[in-house]
């Protein structure tokens, strides 16, 4: 296996673990199946929950539209766990389900962006106001939550992209976030984000922690120009893989 | 072949390409792991849908119930 087939199994492994609410050692032996393999089942599962109980989460939504937005936001706040929050809007238009975001708070939508399958929200996430966006972004960072930051990073529109990426502060939590993005594609337009002197710290970074697989498997999924720019950088600062 | 029955059970439907290359004790456990989460997101469900019930306006109370089916 490649590096970057490494990183896609503990991604998704971590994604399986928070699906099934199981322990990394309880899904350990899935492992070996491979990157492929190994997200087509995550896939599999992650469709299984969120479909089985669609009767019950429609009638749900049916009960809600009987109510105003801000008063369907409070009630959900303070009674529904997160996840159900979650599966709930996958179901919604998204039209809606922007409407009723802005009655939520930052902190439960960071819980709740832990939860959601990417292909539900992505209509949702372009209609979000951009400052919810970051608001979630900096929380779900503050709390150290990598595999939301990949799939928030993964969503962005391209012009929130910058400012969202800016959101992850720390360099080793952006390094992190990379590792676990949702949108592999993506990993070109978040370091034509970076400016230089954000791209040296992250190499800083990455040599401290001893990270140079990690960041020779990110390399690897770079367009030619970005990769070229990250290894002038880090040529220019004597920093590279040992030996 | 057992555990490949009861994964595929629990998923409703085939594995994906490729999972048949685990054990049946790996495939059971996986079963077992899935048809956990379902009972518990189906307890999840019910009880935050009754506590969400006593938030909603008495006024309204009764059509809630009506459209949850309870």
């Amino acid at each position: 296996m490649s590096g970057w087939d490494d990183l896609v199994v503990v991604a998704e492994l971590r994604k399986l673990e928070r699906l099934l609410d199981a322990s990394a050692e309880d899904l350990r032996h899935l492992e070996r199946l491979g990157p492929v393999t190994l997200r087509g089942l995550r896939e599999q599962v992650e469709a299984t929950l969120h479909g089985h109980a669609g009767d019950a989460l429609r009638a749900i939504l049916a009960a809600s539209r009987l109510l105003p937005g801000r008063l369907v936001a409070s009630i959900a706040e303070r009674t529904f766990p997160p996840v159900l929050t979650a599966q709930l809007a996958g179901l919604l238009e998204a039209e809606r389900a922007a409407d009723l975001i802005g009655h939520f708070s930052t902190g439960y939508l960071a819980s709740l962006s832990a939860h959601v399958a990417p292909d539900a929200i992505a209509p949702i996430v372009p209609r979000l106001p951009r400052q919810v966006l970051l608001d979630v972004a900096a929380e779900v960072g503050r709390r150290g939550d990598h595999l939301t930051s990949g799939r928030l990073v993964g969503l962005a529109p391209d012009d929130a992209l910058g400012a969202l990426v800016a959101a992850i502060r720390d360099e080793a939590d952006l390094v992190e976030t990379a590792c676990l993005l949702e949108a592999e594609h993506r990993l070109g337009d978040i370091v034509a984000t970076l400016p230089d002197q954000r791209v040296d710290r992250v190499l800083r970074t990455v040599d401290q922690h001893g990270w140079w697989d990690r960041a020779l498997a990110l390399a690897e999924r770079l367009p030619a120009d970005q990769r070229a720019r990250v290894v002038a950088r880090a040529h220019m600062l004597g920093l590279g893989p040992p030996g | 072949m057992d555990g490949l029955r009861r994964f595929e059970d629990a998923l409703g439907a085939p594995v994906a390409a490729g999972v048949e290359a685990l054990d049946d004790d790996e495939l059971a456990e996986l079963a077992e792991l899935v048809r956990d989460a379902r009972a518990t997101h189906l307890r999840v469900m019910r009880d935050a849908s009754n506590r969400a019930l006593s938030h909603v306006p008495r006024l309204l109370r009764p059509a809630v119930r009506r459209v949850l089916g309870g």
